[in-house]
């Protein structure tokens, strides 16, 4: 089950919606908080028993190890706990998802085998989570203490709201099987909230809109999109090694805002049910068709990934590398490459790897990773620097965004292909006539395409229209571009209401046939 | 009148770009109101969706629940969309005989099936673009439906297949086998009014269904159709020349079809003592000249170079010293395209689907009592039905005369 299914929506989700709110008056926080752990806990049983009991167990092993790290005394003990914690979560991801890398070892392979066939369902977002919450108890322990044990305004201290807490904030359902990756600092402060646990119609509004929003995404543009102009083609050059120069294109231009309206809507969902209950999750995806570089673009596409990769990977290796740099009295180059370039590198492979065992995701991170180089590089030049002041912001943006955008459409393209043989079957297909028989899409799925495009472009993402109500958290302050026509701001008025309430009645009527997100299967 | 306009200007502007609130907002109802409005507003749909979705976990058109009502299915049929859907519902309830294969077994009815076998349970589960991948998924299943003794199962060029592709129609009937409690293919207007049918104690049914049903059975016979005679005309007075060329050897290893497929659905029924027929399905010998000529197909795009319809003889001939090859001596395979009481083009609605109902009950008698049985003895005397049928065609000319 996932956010987008009709029993979850108009069912699960209204009794959840009433038993939290029954809870949170009858018995406080402890009450609502306990009915979120249990139905995060259906939610998750829904996924299959083998999810459930991985994720319980996980989850139950991250707090004790949270709590020696928040806890203890000893140094050692503290260390320990953290890289063993580490160690199992990211050893419980390799082992349900590398299965194909691992297969060859004796033992390990076949405990790989058997995980990824018990668990089809991502734990890459979850393992994330949890491995970041105790890497947040290891440098803020004082606050994330106080987080888990600070009782609500009127209640007593009680021994049970550490683990409460932690097992709402490690599977609270809207955002445990694709996110967005929260930080425990960012999410569990909010427990202990004097209006948690109740329902306030504010935050109904927003995560209703938030929710309705995320479904137009889905249903009408990134299913759409897929069945019209990707799947068919990715399918026809994996099958016969080949297609029409022009369906290429195409599959390739359209796979990207796919991509982005798949998984942005997911994450727009998230935070909207989130919001229901008076949780605020960090926002995911700011505009990322509008980057004006790749660095710009990482600020934008899957924050939440980028932002946990570059804390607790970037920076530790690049700060390792500057001061080897610095042990080895080298400058310059030398020095740039292992305090930058090499973490760089490592930083984009492992995002590349983070969504699966495949080369084209490998070549997809080390791709994005010379290209973030190469940019950074060159905005550090004197002659760029100099050069940006004379050149008007407009046409400065412009320039970055024509040579970002077609750059991203193909580095797409290699992530979406199976294999590098396909990825370069489709380039191949450059140049081919029309296979005989393929009809060409209509003035109406081209139309659709052109209107995906165009708001992906000018027209503002969700949190721009809801800006004035906090929806998410921002983890990077990116400067809006939205032309000021287009710059639309929403309110809980009889107008937003009406086109709510059109939205999820449209979306009612393509309910019936749920797609799996793109992300479910990294 | 200026001043009207402005204020409705600055009204919209307020409204969609959320400029601050003029002075004295809020103290009037209607201002009061429009707050208060948006949550009522967008409950609408909400509580719509909540009814839709009450409606169907109350009565489980599908059974895809371990709860709601026994299923009441109408006799009428039903449009494939729903028909794929029922599959499960189909097979968890006793049936004699199951039919199942690609367009060109759908248009058998029921009480077709009954007449000619004499039974009273039949049921056709056939719809379009049957692959081998969805064929194995569905077969496998039915071969445990309670009081089964017969399947009859169409064999086309679209199980030539190699690959593991799926139709949507196909992926519908995986799924309602795969489904669980919270999967909703159920969630549509159609099926809820039909729910409420049942609800009220009539059948699983919607007059809206019935037309559409229809099409299947009265279609207009292909010979009305100027533009399909006048391309099959042109296919068979100008034929491609590789229509007698031979074809480049395929091996019966690399049609799924035959080990994922038949032969553990014939073991298996063989084990329960159900009876298989397999039907190579009856298409007009001109339409094998437009193959030819025009072959693409989406369901089937890969015929090799050579004659086209030899391949699929092939293929046959690969089915039919499986059976022999693997003792399954329960399935019988039925060369029904070979036989010219079969082929006639007027009882075809387009250049190979049977539709008339004469022809569909002389079909299913001729099955019966096994007129065209074929064997890998008598395999050869089929073969040369086949191309002698094929050759036959070539002086043939359409004329509306006729």
């Amino acid at each position: 089950m996932s956010l987008v299914h009709p029993a979850l929506l108009f069912m699960c989700l209204p009794i959840f919606l009433i038993v939290f709110a029954v809870a949170g008056r009858l018995w406080g926080s402890r009450g609502a908080l306990s009915v979120l752990v249990a139905a995060s806990l259906l939610f998750g049983a829904t996924q299959g028993i083998a999810f459930l009991i991985v994720i319980v167990a996980s989850a139950l092993l991250n707090f004790a190890l949270l709590m020696v790290i928040v806890r203890s005394d000893r140094p050692q003990s503290v260390r320990l706990a953290l890289f063993a914690g580490i160690a199992a979560n990211i050893g419980l991801l390799a082992l349900a998802k590398y299965s194909v890398w691992l297969g060859w070892i004796s033992v390990i392979g076949t405990a790989s085998i058997s995980l990824a066939a018990l668990i089809p369902t991502t734990l890459s977002f979850l393992t994330f989570q949890r491995s970041v919450a105790l890497l947040d108890g290891f440098s803020a322990r004082g606050a994330v203490a106080t987080d888990l044990q600070k009782p609500q305004r009127g209640e007593a201290l009680s021994p049970a709201d550490p683990p409460l807490r932690f097992l709402a904030f490690a599977s609270m359902f809207p955002n445990l099987l694709i996110g967005p990756i929260a930080y425990l600092v960012e999410v569990v402060p909010q427990f202990a909230r004097s209006s948690f646990g109740r329902i306030r119609s504010i935050d109904l509004s927003i995560g209703l809109t938030l929710l309705a929003i995320g479904l137009v995404k889905k249903f009408y543009f990134a299913d759409i999109i897929g069945r019209d102009w990707v799947d068919p083609v990715f399918a026809d050059v994996a099958i016969h090694g080949s297609t029409g120069g022009l369906r290429a294109f195409e599959a390739m231009a359209a796979y990207y805002v796919q991509l982005y309206f798949d998984f942005s809507g997911y994450s727009d969902m998230a935070l909207g049910v989130a919001r229901m209950i008076g949780i605020t999750l960090p926002i995911n995806f700011d505009s990322p068709s509008r980057a004006t570089g790749i660095v710009d673009f990482y600020r934008r596409w899957h924050i939440t990934l980028t932002r946990v990769i570059a804390r607790f990977m970037f920076t530790p290796l690049s700060i390792a590398g500057t001061r080897y740099a610095a042990r080895k009295r080298w400058r310059g180059s030398p020095a740039k490459a292992v305090a930058l370039w090499l973490p760089l590198i490592v930083n984009f492979i492992v995002i590349g790897l983070w969504h699966g065992p495949r080369l084209t995701y490998v070549l997809f991170g080390t791709i994005h990773g010379i290209w973030y180089i190469l940019e950074t590089e060159v905005r550090g030049t004197k002659w760029w620097k100099k050069r940006r002041k004379t050149i008007a912001e407009p046409i400065r943006m412009l320039g970055g965004f024509v040579l970002t955008i077609p750059l991203l459409i193909l580095t797409f393209a290699l992530f979406r292909s199976a294999t590098l043989v396909d990825f370069g079957n489709l380039l191949g297909s450059f140049g081919k006539p029309a296979e005989p028989g393929i009809e060409l899409p209509s003035t109406w799925k081209f139309a659709q395409l052109g209107l995906a495009y165009a708001i992906v472009m000018l027209a503002p993402n969700a949190y721009e229209m809801l800006g004035r109500y906090r929806p998410g958290i921002r983890s990077y302050i990116n400067a809006s571009i939205t032309p000021r026509i287009f710059a639309f701001r929403w309110r809980p008025t009889l107008f937003w209401g009406l086109l709510v309430c059109a939205a999820i009645a449209a979306v009612i009527s393509k309910m019936s046939a749920v797609k799996p997100f793109a992300y479910q299967v990294f | 009148m200026p001043a009207i306009i402005d204020t409705l200007l600055s009204a919209i502007r307020r409204t969609i770009y959320g400029a601050p609130r003029r002075r004295g907002a809020g103290k009037t109802i209607l201002d009061r109101a429009d707050h208060g409005f948006f949550l009522s507003v967008v409950m609408l749909p909400v509580l719509y969706g909540i009814g839709l979705c009450a409606i169907l976990m109350l009565v489980d058109p599908y059974d895809l629940r371990p709860w709601g009502l026994p299923p009441k299915l109408t006799h009428e049929g039903y449009p494939s969309i729903v028909k794929v859907n029922l599959v499960r519902e189909y097979l968890n309830s006793p049936h004699e005989l199951i039919m199942l294969g690609s367009s060109t077994a759908m248009p058998f009815k029921e009480e077709q099936l009954n007449a000619a076998f004499g039974y009273t349970t039949s049921v056709n589960l056939s719809y379009e673009a049957l692959m081998p991948p969805d064929a194995g998924r569905v077969l496998a299943a039915a071969v445990a439906t309670p009081n089964l003794k017969r399947m009859l199962i169409g064999v086309d060029y679209v199980q030539m297949r190699g690959d593991d592709k799926m139709e949507y129609l196909g992926r519908g009937a995986v799924a309602s086998l795969d489904n669980q409690w919270f999967d909703m293919p159920d969630f549509t207007l159609p099926v809820v009014k039909a729910s409420l049918n049942r609800l009220k104690g009539g059948n699983f049914d919607l007059p809206e269904w019935r037309p559409e049903v229809a099409m299947l059975y009265d279609a207009p016979p292909v010979t009305v159709r100027p533009d399909m005679m006048k391309m099959l005309d042109d296919s068979v007075a100008h034929p491609d020349r590789a229509i007698f060329e031979p074809s480049p050897a395929r091996a019966c290893s690399s049609y799924p079809f035959i080990d994922h497929v038949l032969v553990p659905v014939g073991r298996a029924a063989m084990a329960r003592k159900i009876h298989v027929d397999l039907l190579f399905p009856p298409v007009p010998f001109q339409s094998y000249y437009n193959w030819q000529k025009h072959p693409y197909s989406q369901y089937y795009p890969s015929w090799g170079t050579g004659s086209h319809y030899r391949q699929l003889v092939d293929f046959y001939e690969c089915i039919v010293n499986a059976i022999a090859a693997n003792g399954l001596t329960n399935v019988t395979a039925h060369a029904l395209d070979a036989d010219p009481r079969l082929t006639r083009i007027t009882d075809f609605r387009d250049t190979i689907h049977m539709t008339r109902p004469e022809a569909l009950r002389r079909t299913l008698l001729t099955i019966r009592h096994g007129d065209d049985v074929v064997t890998p003895a008598t395999f050869g005397i089929y073969r040369k039905r086949m191309d002698a049928g094929v050759a036959s065609v070539s002086t043939w000319r359409w004329s509306s005369a006729k």
